[in-house]
């Protein structure tokens, strides 16, 4: 076991882990954060997505023990005084989801994307995406939310 | 009952792009899947699973599993008191029995064969580590001719592997395409895809010693819960099933599997066992599984799998006469809904054309692979693709223009009855045609490949594909349950027997309920997925939610507002009471439906309706598909995708948008990413995301969509169903624009998935 502290949506937490214990687990089972879901067992879906220091990581491939005082970032924790964060109203203007399972790592991936550039091109956010699985929309609807989103941020 | 269609005016919420009321939960903390469900104490289910495809279980001990740290029970196929499971269709071979977990012999790899429940998914995981079991190998049953040739039996029981048979062919055989001027034929294959719901299967149960509560990851509620009560032999009122939020379906959800009815039979012995147990306290426990998606990509079933015969004849002007459809159906190792695809394949054999003479056979067969079962569209996008090759090779064969040829046989007179059990409603095939090539400028586009083909030194081919289709939606229309009621506050509770699991009926049922009801949207909750709330249902599927549940709350809407009237009228005797745009009047007074909760106080002011449709619906459409193929690497690069879908009325234009994009994407991915494979002895090579073909935003061009609505009779919206459109058309249309760019060398047809090496292999062959 390994004591840890991080910082989890803003705030500080302590916790002590197993040393095999996977950040995605923790963040479910003990922090009982359930928005992001472990959709494959080979990294390759992305519905685990979180910000690790504000970029997007699959949570199913960090060590708990390696966020050590690091800051991470779930979907709970991005809308700030009850304002939605323009990601997520993008998502629901454009349609961006449908049965909703890979929505929390993609809109993580997306803010992760947006923090990194404001003048994506259509085919930058689909390679910017590409780690992220969605069997629902054909992705469309999800390029056009983040590219709306876009916009309101350069607004 | 025949019912006015609606009316509809500028304020109606019908036809406007409405974003999802029910968005808020999925976009801030995320939605709630079974797996989020906080069950009582908590005891976890795994599998030991076939590592091999056909065998014998000579020995099996789980002694060392049963003493592994915290395992709570284990259980073998002899450990099962339930009846053995039925084919469930009576069409199908009745002799091919699967038990709930393998005895004796194994027959795909995934089938489970012990379930261990212990603490902790992974204890549970360890244990299953420590059981010793022992196969004899059997000889894999894997390729369809093998199976149909019945050297190696699936079941001992049964003296062929052959699950299911359909013959609609005339005597004349050998001497049906006589008098054709031309005839084409291929062998084609509709390859197995696995339908990968983002979300696999997940179950939850529990048992109180009288009512047994389930969690259930499914598109049919209500079916599920028959089925458990069924296999489980319990009352009604001791069943609850609960769906949540569901993370896809396709098809996958719609039957409840053995693990599913396992999990719910564990948490009953459990319970009638209890007090034994060194690891857990008493009391309501909570027995779960969530599969991995290694276990769902082998053991949650698999979707199309058809090899085709295609055959048809013709005149030299370009009628097509005659056209054959020989399909031999792949049901991997148990019947079910696979083993009846054909049917549906059959329903929708002539597709969009007046064809006089049309020969239909098809055979199921067992091999030893994971069961098929319905995946988006069923059997149609299979009908679908057969012809649409087949007049893309008549047309090639004839030397004209295939989308001349589509001009020349389309059906235009409505209803027409196929002869092969589809009656078509409505549809204007030609105009569907005309308006998407227009929209492309397909005399252009035909130049602009002509003038590339002639440039020297271009490895670049350009492809244009085409594909018309029409299909069958609510194709068993069975009666659907809605019922809507006023609160005390003036706002509407409604529920539906429907289950949406991605598609929106929260917000499109809204809108039909407020246009009905002259309210607004936002006073008005639809709820779904819960069998103790709702007494009766059927589920999502087929594309049948708009035209079997938002009627039925269409009806239901009109009901409650004639029961009002009803208690007015008692109300204010003599009175001249009537019902306008969401106001009561009374003489000259008006009451809004707040002041009608009011008045009603204590009165239950319900409708209830159970609504079966008279017939299914047929939605049809054009697709045109522009690739560029590099034929030195077999790249294919999809340049432009251009859909028109008519599904008659649309209710919400933005959920509409999604259906069919969502469709398009797994039809495109079909034609070119996805394939599920075995090796000759039944190892499936694709059972994971990292080996199967899984596509990703990259792989996707902007699709472009053009809207049409030819309304149906069949029921007062003119609604037919969106939900598997795109995945039908789309996929010959993208084999038939790699065709065709391909057509200069030579090569008239390549199976799916096309990907780089089978095109590049393709033209190497035909170069050589």
């Amino acid at each position: 076991m390994t004591e840890l502290s991080f910082i989890l949506n803003g705030g500080e937490v302590k916790i002590s882990v197993d040393d095999n214990e996977l950040l995605c687990d923790v963040i479910r089972d003990k922090f009982n954060l359930k928005a992001l879901n472990v959709g494959c067992d080979t990294s390759s879906c992305g519905a685990c997505t979180v910000l690790l220091n504000g970029v997007g990581v699959k949570s199913c491939t960090v060590l708990a023990q390696q966020v050590e005082s690091q800051e991470v970032e779930t979907l709970e924790g991005l809308s700030k005084d009850g304002e939605l964060h323009p990601v997520q109203k993008a998502f629901k203007e454009k349609h961006g989801l449908q049965c909703g399972f890979c929505t929390p790592g993609m809109i993580m991936q997306g803010v992760s994307l947006l923090n990194g550039s404001n003048e994506l091109s259509e085919s930058e956010i689909r390679i910017g995406i590409e780690g992220n699985i969605c069997r629902c929309t054909g992705y469309q609807t999800i390029v056009d939310a983040l590219l709306l989103a876009q916009c309101e941020i350069n607004k | 009952m025949l019912i006015a269609p609606i009316t509809m005016n500028a304020e109606s919420y019908i036809g406007k792009r409405i974003e999802r009321i029910e968005d808020n939960k999925f976009i801030t903390t995320g939605a709630t899947y079974v797996a989020d469900v906080k069950g009582g104490s908590e005891l976890f289910v795994e599998f030991l699973r076939s590592p091999i495809a056909h065998g014998r279980i000579m020995s099996l001990n789980v002694d060392k599993a049963k003493a592994s740290p915290g395992v709570e029970a284990i259980y073998c196929s002899e450990d099962i008191t339930l009846v053995d499971i039925n084919p469930p269709i009576p069409l199908l071979n009745a002799k091919m029995v699967r038990p709930y977990l393998a005895r004796d012999r194994v027959r795909f790899v995934g089938e489970p064969i012990v379930l261990v429940v212990a603490n902790s998914a992974r204890n549970a995981l360890k244990a299953i580590e420590e059981i010793e079991i022992e196969f004899e190998d059997l000889e894999a049953v894997v390729s369809l001719d093998d199976s149909f040739k019945g050297e190696v039996l699936l079941f001992d029981e049964s003296e062929s592997n052959v699950m299911f048979r359909s013959d609609f062919t005339s005597e004349d055989g050998d001497r049906f395409f006589d008098g054709c001027d031309v005839f084409a034929a291929e062998t084609i294959v509709n390859s197995r895809v696995a339908p990968c719901p983002l979300e696999g299967r997940s179950a939850m149960a529990s048992f109180d010693g009288e009512k047994l509560t389930v969690h259930l990851s499914t598109q049919a509620p209500h079916s599920a819960k028959s089925t458990l009560l069924k296999v489980l032999g319990l009352e009604s009122e001791n069943v609850h099933v609960i769906a949540p939020d569901v993370g896809g379906g396709f098809g996958a959800k719609i039957g409840t599997y053995p693990e599913e009815i396992l999990v719910a039979y564990v948490a009953i012995a459990l319970v009638e066992s209890d007090g034994e147990s060194p690891n857990t306290p008493k009391g309501l426990k909570s027995v779960r599984w969530s599969e991995s998606r290694n276990e769902s990509m082998i053991s949650l079933g698999h979707g199309r799998g058809q090899r085709q015969r295609i055959e048809i004849g013709g005149t030299k002007e370009g009628r097509i006469t005659h056209y054959r459809l020989s399909v031999m159906q792949d049901g991997g190792a148990y019947p079910m809904m696979g083993a009846f695809l054909p049917f549906f394949t059959r329903r929708m054999v002539k597709g969009c054309y007046d064809i006089q003479k049309v020969d239909f056979m098809a055979v199921s067969v067992a091999t030893n692979t994971t069961p098929v079962v319905a995946y988006r569209g069923a059997g149609r996008p299979e009908a679908t693709y057969a012809i649409e090759r087949a007049v893309e090779l008549f047309a090639r064969k004839a030397g004209l223009d295939p989308a001349d040829v589509r001009r020349k046989n389309f059906i235009s007179e409505f209803p027409y009855d196929t002869g092969f059990g589809s009656v078509y409603d409505s549809g204007a095939y030609l105009t569907a045609l005309e308006k998407v090539l227009d929209y492309v400028d397909y005399k252009s586009l035909r130049a602009e490949q002509r003038k590339m083909r002639n440039m020297k030194d271009s490895n670049k081919s350009l492809g244009i594909g085409i594909s018309s289709y029409v299909e069958v939606t609510h194709g068993f229309p069975a009666s659907e349950f809605g019922s809507v009621k006023l609160n005390s506050d003036g706002t509407i509770f409604a529920t539906s027997g429907t289950f949406p699991h991605g598609q929106g009926h929260g917000t499109t049922f809204a809108q039909i309920i407020a246009d009905e009801l002259g309210l607004s949207l936002e006073k008005i909750e639809v709820f779904f997925g819960d069998t103790d709330i709702i007494p009766r249902g059927v589920g999502t599927f087929g594309s049948r939610s708009v035209q079997s549940g938002g009627v039925a709350l269409s009806r239901a809407s009109k009901g409650l507002i004639d029961k009002t009237l009803d208690l007015m009228k008692s109300e204010f005797l003599d009175s001249s009471v009537f019902f306008e745009s969401g106001w009561f009047f009374v003489d000259d007074r008006k009451f809004s439906w707040e002041d009608i909760a009011r008045l009603a106080g204590s009165s239950n002011l319900e409708c209830q309706v159970d609504y079966a449709a008279d017939s299914p619906t047929f939605p049809f459409g054009a697709h045109v598909c522009i690739v560029e193929v590099d034929v030195e690497t077999g790249v294919v690069v999809i340049k432009r995708v251009v859909a028109l879908d008519d599904a008659g009325r649309i209710i919400n234009r933005l959920l509409a948008d999604g259906q069919v994009f969502g469709g398009l994407a797994q039809g495109i991915s079909q034609a070119l990413y996805e394939e599920v494979i075995y090796d000759e002895n039944g190892n499936p090579l694709t059972s994971t995301f990292a080996d199967y073909g899984i596509p990703s935003a990259t792989e996707f061009t902007k699709f472009e969509r053009l809207e049409m609505e030819t309304l149906t009779t069949v029921n007062e919206l003119g609604a037919k169903g969106i939900g598997e459109s795109g995945t039908i058309g789309i996929t010959p249309c993208v084999v038939n624009a790699v065709c065709d760019a391909l057509s200069h060398l030579g090569i008239d047809h390549i199976d799916m998935p096309l990907t780089p090496f089978k095109v590049y292999s393709a033209i190497r062959e035909r170069s050589s």
